[in-house]
């Protein structure tokens, strides 16, 4: 049976995924090789944002809606995102991943966010990176990578 | 529910649905709450709600403006025309970098309202 969207699978047992990163002891990922530096937000040409299914027809219409919250990290699991970017576990996980195109952004006249470092919230270690969209990013700078 | 009440229940609901989607770090959440605020409306309140969203489409804030759109979008609130033709009116004239993306938006939503051609005039 597959697990519940806000729950994964270790060994034989479903649990819910604010457990998986104490079970695992996972280690923010900062603090390993994955993430050697933070990005160099004037070099990285795209960026990556996780969503939900149910909003993707709202994201091809109308865009990311300001505030929203990117990575330069694009090949994320749901669950990876969920502990790295430290979202919220009881709201299942964010299993559709667009990308922004910051060059072409950058090339429209948009400032780039800067790159932060994500910090410890929702009992996830956080240890990826972000960066705040302060407006709304129109759909000609998205594409749908998944689903 | 007379307009002052509609307009300081949707401002209000707003506000708080766009707390929470900033604190769960997902700003459409504060989309999905609006969408399903107004279906709750009886159709006289769905009238006066429909005044208040129009008034959203002049908002200075881009963020109220956004969700104006995709609520006029969504429900096809045609009576919001106007207000669109004034925002597009607008945003013809700004420098800002969104403009012109804001504007062609504007332009299809116009044109599927009259069942016209999308993306704005020729």
């Amino acid at each position: 049976m597959a697990p519940r969207a806000n729950t994964a699978t270790v060994g034989q047992r479903v649990v819910p995924v604010v457990e998986v990163a104490s079970m695992l002891a996972v280690v923010p990922r900062a603090a390993t090789s994955a993430y050697p530096a933070l990005t160099n937000v004037d070099e990285a040409a795209e960026a990556f944002h996780y969503s939900f299914t149910s909003v993707l027809d709202l994201i091809r219409r109308h865009g990311l809606r300001a505030g929203s919250y990117a990575t330069p990290a694009g090949r994320l699991s749901p669950i990876q995102a969920q502990i790295d970017l430290a979202l919220p576990a009881n709201r299942g996980l964010r299993d559709a991943v667009i990308r922004i195109d910051l060059a072409g952004l950058r090339k429209a006249g948009f400032e780039i966010p800067e790159i932060t470092p994500v910090t410890r919230n929702f009992r996830m270690p956080g240890g990826g990176q972000e960066m705040q969209f302060p407006y709304p990013v129109p759909p000609e700078f998205l594409t749908i990578v998944s689903p | 529910m007379k307009l002052e009440d509609v307009r300081l229940n949707m401002e209000k609901y707003r506000e708080l649905a766009d707390e929470e989607s900033r604190f769960l770090k997902d700003p459409h959440l504060t989309l999905d709450r609006m969408s399903s605020r107004y279906r709750t409306f009886n159709s006289e309140d769905r009238s006066l709600a429909d005044i208040v969203i129009a008034e959203w489409v002049l908002s200075n804030d881009q963020r109220i403006r956004f969700d104006a759109l995709v609520l006029i979008d969504e429900f096809k609130i045609s009576t919001a025309a106007a207000a669109l033709r004034t925002l597009a009116s607008r945003l013809s004239l700004s420098d800002a970098p969104g403009a012109p993306y804001e504007l062609k938006k504007v332009f299809r939503i116009l044109g599927e309202f009259s069942g016209g051609p999308r993306g704005g005039p020729a």
